[in-house]
């Protein structure tokens, strides 16, 4: 089956002072049609690296995208727009602030030609309304706005050409809890009736937990661990993930080494040699300074990436 | 509650209130007569949402508020013994950065750019310490020591913006704990940072304040910091503690409407598997300068009745609950 989303060898980059940092270093994920990817890792991995070389805010040195098994051409973002669109993080940075709340839905319509003028405001009311925007809000500015209001309009606005997918780059970190909830409600009711699928990026894997179907941590550009969301949640074999895990509490989690980790993220210019996570790792052998770990399948699609995870998984999943 | 502790208070607060000049005429109370108070060893959290007026209780506290707009009115404030509120500024500046001091949300802009960590370190000592500049030296590196700075003497020499976030954090730590101080305020000391290292900061705060006894106000709107760090918490809302306990008793029995809807707010499971629904808290916390007359979690709350129009209600203790809380509504048994 064809996914709705497939990324390949994936490599992107930026040109820094002091050399080139490769961000994302070689990804392949897929994500299927109606389904969420969860993407997590610590500021710096990597994540929003991804979605913006996905999205085509920058271009991405290497790898292939495509979306319904149509190949996608990565310098020209415009012919994608309509399939695939972002809701970015900080609401207020994102929505130019002299149009007003109706302006800035119908922009991508009139950008696109698409529908006649009539059919446009129509649609961009209902649309506005589905969001949770009352009419009275339509001729608002942004700043008129609160968080959560704002945020309904980002996601309006993504939402207006009908694309089947949306890159969630941190929708929810801005936001307080109680309203927290008012847009993660909205995000997983909309896509159940538009059929969407997610790339969803955040750090907060309670709410990852949430939205997602499947879950992939990411560590200095790369994806250490990978699968269904409660595989992941309840046994999670990676040292990384582990520790993650051990942030939130998490006490479902299977019977397996305890990782604390007392460093911080190595400098993504010059990554350790082997697997990147070996100098926060406490369970570190020899091995891993020599060979890059490859994914490997671990049953039910969860992938892990880690010399020793064998050594532990049997006792991690038969606790879980 | 209070009345048997007050003795054992080491930060004991009462009826603070901070007002915000709007206009010559107009001044809202953005903080609403608040009490509580910090034992010696104790944490004690303060939560809410952003303009709960949390990090405004501990300017008003620290006397760091804008005085040309922002006044402060309280019954007492007594640290350690001694009131602060009767206090002049001189002698206040005494008292700050000594007995008590603060830890700030993001060590960037509270770092001087311009110094290096020794210079400000040494500072700090030799403000509140009478202490030669060797000796201050020495003391600065036992401090980055003491906040577990690895290769600490290397640090000494460095400026705040080649250090990473988990780093100045602990800088900014060891500075507060230059003047040795009995009181720690921590406004949101872990927000800006990332979980793995928000963990680890959690962990040194509660590992020093075993050590050296420090009570800490710690502020913040996460409720896994506050389960992981304090001992009491205090739920702040639109400038008003809403309810306050131990941690274990407001988390697993809240009584005010608002508590349990912040907690039951949080994600929680997978929506993915069993479709639930996270349970929404309508509409918006309001600005002060439009707080209903009464309760004002009332136009929000799934509970109010027209008796919470009338007038605030106030933290009340009732019996069989286990915290205080100010509903006239509140939930009285909920399942765990």
């Amino acid at each position: 089956m064809t996914k709705r989303l497939e990324i390949t060898d994936l490599v992107a980059g930026h040109k820094t002072r002091r050399g080139v940092v490769q961000a994302v270093a070689g990804v392949n994920l897929e994500i299927a049609a109606g389904e969420t990817l969860g993407l997590v890792g610590e500021s710096g991995c990597g994540k929003s690296s991804l979605a913006r070389a996905v999205i085509g805010l920058n271009t991405p040195t290497s790898g292939a995208l495509s979306i319904n098994g149509d190949p996608m051409d990565m310098r020209r973002r415009g012919n994608h727009a309509r399939d695939i669109q972002m809701v970015f993080q900080d609401p207020y940075g994102s929505l130019n602030p002299r149009l007003t709340v109706q302006q800035l839905v119908e922009e991508p319509l009139t950008v696109h030609r698409t529908r006649s003028k009539a059919e446009r405001k129509t649609f961009v009311k209902a649309l506005l309304d589905r969001v949770g925007i009352p009419e009275a809000m339509h001729d608002r500015l942004p700043h008129q706005l609160s968080g959560g209001q704002r945020q309904r309009v980002g996601i309006a606005r993504a939402l207006s050409l009908e694309p089947k997918i949306l890159i969630c780059d941190e929708p929810v970190s801005a936001l307080d809890v109680s309203v927290q909830a008012q847009v993660l409600n909205l995000l997983v009711e909309l896509q159940r009736e538009q059929n969407l699928s997610y790339l969803f990026i955040s750090h907060d894997l309670e709410v990852v937990r949430y939205v997602s179907h499947w879950i992939a941590v990411m560590y200095l550009g790369r994806i250490v661990e990978i699968g269904p969301v409660e595989e992941i949640w309840s046994s999670p074999l990676h040292p990384y993930t582990r520790a993650l895990m051990q942030t939130t509490g998490n006490d479902a989690m299977g019977e397996g080494p305890e990782v604390k980790l007392n460093s911080e993220l190595p400098s993504p210019l010059s990554p350790p040699s082997g697997c990147r996570f070996r100098t926060r790792c406490p369970l570190a052998i020899e091995k891993c300074a020599q060979e890059v770990p490859d994914l490997q399948e671990n049953g039910k699609g969860h992938q892990v990436a880690c010399h020793r995870a064998k050594e532990w998984s049997a006792t991690v999943s038969a606790a879980a | 509650m209070q009345e048997q502790e007050q003795g054992a208070a080491l930060l004991d607060v009462r009826k603070l209130s901070v007002l915000i000049k709007q206009s010559s005429r107009q001044k809202v109370r953005a903080v609403d007569a608040v009490s509580f108070s910090v034992g010696v060893g104790e944490t004690l959290a303060l939560v809410g949402e952003s303009g709960a007026g949390k990090s405004l209780t501990a300017m008003a506290i620290m006397r760091l508020h804008k005085a040309q707009s922002m006044g402060v009115e309280a019954d007492s404030i007594r640290l350690d013994g001694q009131e602060l509120s009767t206090l002049s500024d001189r002698e206040i500046r005494k008292i700050r950065g000594s007995t008590m001091a603060m830890i700030f949300q993001d060590p960037l802009s509270s770092l001087n750019p311009v110094l290096t960590v020794e210079r400000q370190l040494v500072e700090a000592i030799r403000l509140h310490n009478d202490m030669s500049a060797a000796a201050a030296r020495q003391r600065a590196l036992e401090l980055l020591d003491m906040v577990r700075i690895p290769a600490a003497k290397s640090r000494l020499g460095e400026y705040s913006h080649r250090l990473s976030g988990g780093m100045r954090q602990r800088v900014m730590i060891a500075m507060a704990l230059a003047g040795n101080p009995k009181l720690i305020l921590a406004d949101e000391p872990t927000t800006a940072l990332d979980v793995t290292i928000s963990a680890q900061i959690l962990d040194l705060l509660r590992e020093l304040q075993t050590e050296l006894g420090v009570g800490m106000l710690f502020i913040t709107h996460d409720l896994h910091a506050v389960r992981s760090i304090a001992h009491r918490v205090a739920v702040m809302y639109s400038g008003r503690i809403v309810e306050t306990g131990n941690v274990e008793d407001v988390f697993s029995r809240p009584h005010h409407p608002y508590t349990e809807g912040l907690l039951a707010a949080r994600p929680h499971g997978s929506f993915s598997l069993d479709g639930h629904k996270l349970r929404e808290i309508p509409g918006t916390v309001p600005s002060p300068a439009d707080r209903p007359a009464g309760c004002a979690f009332g136009p929000r709350c799934n509970r109010s009745q027209p008796d919470c129009e009338s007038q605030p209600p106030s933290l009340r203790n009732e019996t069989g609950a286990r915290t205080s809380f100010a509903c006239y509504h509140p939930l009285k048994e909920v399942p765990a």
